[in-house]
């Protein structure tokens, strides 16, 4: 059967996924569909949205990030310190959050690559060690006053649009670009679809694997921004919970937990088909508590298709090999 | 029902009965690009052993994955004892008597071998805890039965590979078995380790199981074999028995199709200039004082049996495994090679023996396979020209004759035969001038095999010089230009290929040595 080639994209289940969302919206509740809850449901989703590039980069290496969120929260401290405390200007502070963001990362990156450990414990021990950091700052407390203009960052406007959905659309451009255009990006397939093969094609999984984590990391100093400045204050809490949203969103998107597979702009489909969830939930004032059952339960149902669809193309070459196979089979008579 | 085959031993064999115990009625079978079955019969008698031969890709582990439940057969059917039966899953078709020996082994390393027989059936005490001595008593017996003497309760890493297949066999013959099959079981043996597999296949062909035996070492069948069929191309060419006492070369020509010389097209451009030398070198992974020099445009075979160091040479040179001693030089220039970064650096290349697990991706195109080992060559400052990797890789597709949809699909949906010749044309995008190949034409249809010498020869003739390993031994002899027998990860004797024999390479391949059975 012939199919349009756009249909091919890995993206077409995620985009699929959100339009079914969007359409339950709108059945379920007339207030869905509305301006102000359309601006709402941008700036919720562009926070997870830029923390999911981190997720969607260590996947695709192949590896698994769970400390986001504590990176988040410890940056946030930092931020909402400098900002108060040193006195700093608000592009210095982003500046220097955006660099330790970086060095979050390649602390998790050196432990995956250097130190031998396996990124799901690894991560999992910097996922409590950050938090921990985080609660030294101002005694565990909240830093309240951050200046208006700091606000700005994240309630500004721009020609009329928000800043936060200016941010995720360039930010997920560069990722696309970074992943389809360069050496490194390519190399990051590379790794996550086949480390020995990579390995013995010339290239340095271990680098490779230790700058995705870096650049992870770069998006949780990016998410920390956001969120620090959209609530006014640092806090040691902010982030928790980040990251099993961002590797939802991620691996909802279609990048597969195996490595190496998967479009970054799935990600960020998403991460507007769970903000969307979250915000129909509110809406029909559904409760947190099932708000964190029904969240759990899409991660685990997104990761449980990415497993099935694994073993479906090993099926489809068993069971329907020839009917499929007949324009491929000639390879050599 | 009429038993065409003339039985070695129909009468000596009491119970021989006369109707096959198995048998395979015109089974067909597809695979998208993979080789397919057509129509194959194959009838299995009790207190027999029959031989199944054929070239790499010709459908043999296929016909041996429906016997043992892993594929179902598009068409046809499996008979036992004259009635039809359906194996739809390995279990299935261990429940109902096929025991499968597979080449790569189905033990777990760190169990001991009490715990690998008694694996799938632990015995239980009546609190439903494991018995251990149940279990240590069941394994012993499973050893008594085949008359070997090794320790149930040692850990199965630590034997040897002969000896790790006969607990294999031992497992498989401990539950009741009516058929067994081995799959290419003498390939990591030495010589004595094989008469003595041989001597234990005598015991086991009792008058109530067939077995099938999987191999390409014609000399050997004369000694084990009641009767053989040949597969070509998915289709049963030829079936001996034992009475017709083919020659090795009659069996080898059913099985290419042709003579011998005429499947082999090699030219020979062996040039002056070395390409690569090595000197004494060592590695942690039993590889000592090896040297030995390539010239451009010459294949050099290594010759030996699995276990004994070739791959383990080849990964050296590559920088895969790290050197102890020695050194490399490459273009009489001494060279560091301690990785594949370097390696590839000083143009050397390896296309691993293990296509799926080493060398390629599986998820991804066939162009991201073919230039990733030089993506220097299609960037500049770090970014991709993806126009211009379009058009080298389509043009490389075109010289390597890579299927046409090839470009538009994820490597994975691709042949045995188009996937190797990715990886080939993965080293000649890299432009390497010293090509490590590891088993280049396992798994692959006589076609893509042509191919595959084909592509060798216009390689030499550009200059490549290639380090040749492949078990096939005719295929080693007739396309290196010399041979380095490698026994114990040293080289035993290098010498022009014209010089040796099939018959003389394998026994100075396996050897006399006593191996690892105690």
């Amino acid at each position: 059967m012939k199919v349009l080639p756009i249909l091919r994209s890995p993206v077409v289940p995620a985009a699929v996924a959100t339009f079914l969302v969007f359409l339950l919206g709108v059945i379920t509740t007339p207030r869905f569909l509305t301006g102000q809850n359309m601006e709402n449901l941008t700036l919720q989703t562009s926070i997870v949205a830029i923390v999911a590039i981190g997720s969607g980069l260590t996947i695709l290496s192949g590896e698994i990030d769970l400390s986001p969120g504590s990176q988040v929260s410890l940056l946030s401290m930092i931020l909402a310190t400098g900002l108060t405390s040193f006195g700093w200007s608000i592009p210095v502070a982003c500046f220097v959050v955006l660099v330790l963001g970086a060095v979050l990362g390649a602390v998790n990156g050196v432990l995956v690559t250097w130190g031998r450990v396996p990124s799901f414990v690894g991560t999992l021990g910097t996922l409590s060690a950050f938090a921990g950091i985080a609660l030294l700052f101002n005694h565990g407390s909240p830093i309240f006053g951050l200046s208006s203009e700091m606000q700005a960052v994240f309630y500004g406007k721009f020609l009329g649009m928000p800043l936060p959905l200016l941010y995720t659309v360039g930010l997920f451009l560069v990722a696309y670009l970074f992943l389809s255009y360069t050496v490194l990006g390519r190399e990051i397939y590379a790794v996550g679809g086949n480390s020995v093969a990579a390995s013995l094609s010339g290239l340095r999984p271990h680098r490779v694997r230790f700058l995705a984590f870096t650049l992870a990391g770069l998006a949780a100093g990016s998410g920390a921004i956001l969120i620090t400045a959209r609530l006014g204050s640092g806090s040691p809490a902010l982030g928790s919970g980040l990251e099993l949203s961002a590797i939802t969103a991620a691996v909802v998107g279609g990048i597969s937990l195996s490595g190496g597979r998967g479009s970054i702009i799935g990600a960020l489909l998403g991460a507007a088909t769970i903000s969307s969830v979250q915000n129909i939930l509110n809406l029909n004032a559904v409760p947190t508590t099932w708000q964190s059952i029904i969240l759990g339960a899409i991660i685990i149902l997104a990761v449980s298709i990415d497993g099935w669809r694994n073993e479906f193309s090993l099926l489809a070459r068993w069971r329907w090999g020839t009917k499929r196979g007949g324009a491929g089979t000639g390879v050599t008579q | 029902m009429i038993d065409s085959a003339v039985l070695r031993n129909g009468e000596d064999v009491p119970g021989g009965s006369r109707v096959p115990i198995w048998s395979a009625e015109s089974l067909s079978k597809a695979f998208p690009g993979v080789l397919a079955l057509k129509g194959v019969n194959m009838d299995l008698h009790a207190g027999h052993v029959h031989a199944l031969v054929g070239e790499n890709g010709c459908g043999k582990s296929t016909l041996v994955k429906i016997f043992s439940g892993v594929h179902q057969p598009e068409s046809g059917q499996i008979l036992h004892e004259g009635r039809p039966i359906r194996l739809s899953t390995p279990k299935e078709s261990r429940t109902l008597g096929v025991s499968t020996i597979y080449q790569e082994f189905s033990l777990i390393g760190t169990l001991s071998v009490a715990e690998n027989i008694a694996v799938g059936s632990m015995p239980r005490t009546s609190l439903g805890l494991l018995d251990r001595r149940a279990m240590k008593e069941k394994a012993r017996k499973a050893l008594e039965l085949i008359d070997v003497d090794i320790d149930p309760t040692r850990t199965v890493e630590t034997l040897s590979v002969a000896e790790q297949q006969i607990v294999e066999i031992a497992k498989a013959v401990s539950s009741e078995s009516s058929l067994l099959i081995l799959d290419e079981p003498t390939t990591a043996l030495s010589s004595s380790e094989v008469k003595r597999l041989h001597r234990l296949l005598e015991r086991l062909r009792t008058p109530d199981r067939a077995i099938l035996y999987v191999s390409h070492r014609l000399e050997e069948l004369e000694h084990v074999a009641d009767e053989i069929t040949v597969l070509r191309n998915g289709e049963v060419v030829r079936q001996f028995d034992h009475d017709e006492r083919p020659s090795v070369s009659t069996i080898a020509q059913a099985m290419i199709g042709r003579p011998i010389s005429q499947f082999y097209q090699k030219e020979s451009h062996v040039r002056q200039e070395t390409a690569l030398e090595v000197r004494h070198i060592d590695t942690a992974q039993n590889v000592s004082d090896i040297s030995l020099s390539i010239r451009r445009g010459e294949v050099l075979g290594l010759a030996g049996v699995i276990g004994s160091g070739r791959t383990e040479i080849a990964r050296a040179i590559f920088g895969a495994d790290p050197v102890t001693a020695g050194s490399v030089r490459v273009r009489d220039v001494e060279v560091r090679v301690n990785s594949p970064v370097s390696a590839i650096r000083q143009g050397i290349g390896f296309v691993p023996e293990n296509r799926k697990t080493e060398g390629l991706f599986f998820n991804l195109s066939p162009i991201f396979n073919t230039t990733i080992a030089r993506l220097s060559r299609i960037s500049a400052a770090g970014w991709l020209k993806r126009r211009r990797e379009n058009i080298m890789g389509l043009d490389l597709f075109g010289q390597f004759q890579v299927a046409a949809h090839a470009s538009r699909t994820v490597v994975r949906q691709l042949s045995g035969g188009n996937q190797q010749k990715l990886l080939l044309a993965r080293w000649v995008f890299a432009g390497v001038e010293v090509l490590i190949l590891d088993e280049p034409t396992q798994g692959i249809d006589i076609g893509a095999r042509q191919e595959v010498y084909r592509i060798i020869n216009e390689l030499t003739r550009s200059g490549v010089a290639i380090l040749l390993i492949s078990s096939d031994m005719p295929e080693l002899l007739a396309i290196s230009d010399r041979i380095a027998v490698i026994k114990r990860g040293r080289i035993l004797m290098i010498s022009q290929s014209r010089d040796f024999t099939q018959v003389q390479l394998a026994e100075m391949m396996a050897g006399s040595n006593g191996g690892g059975v105690s």
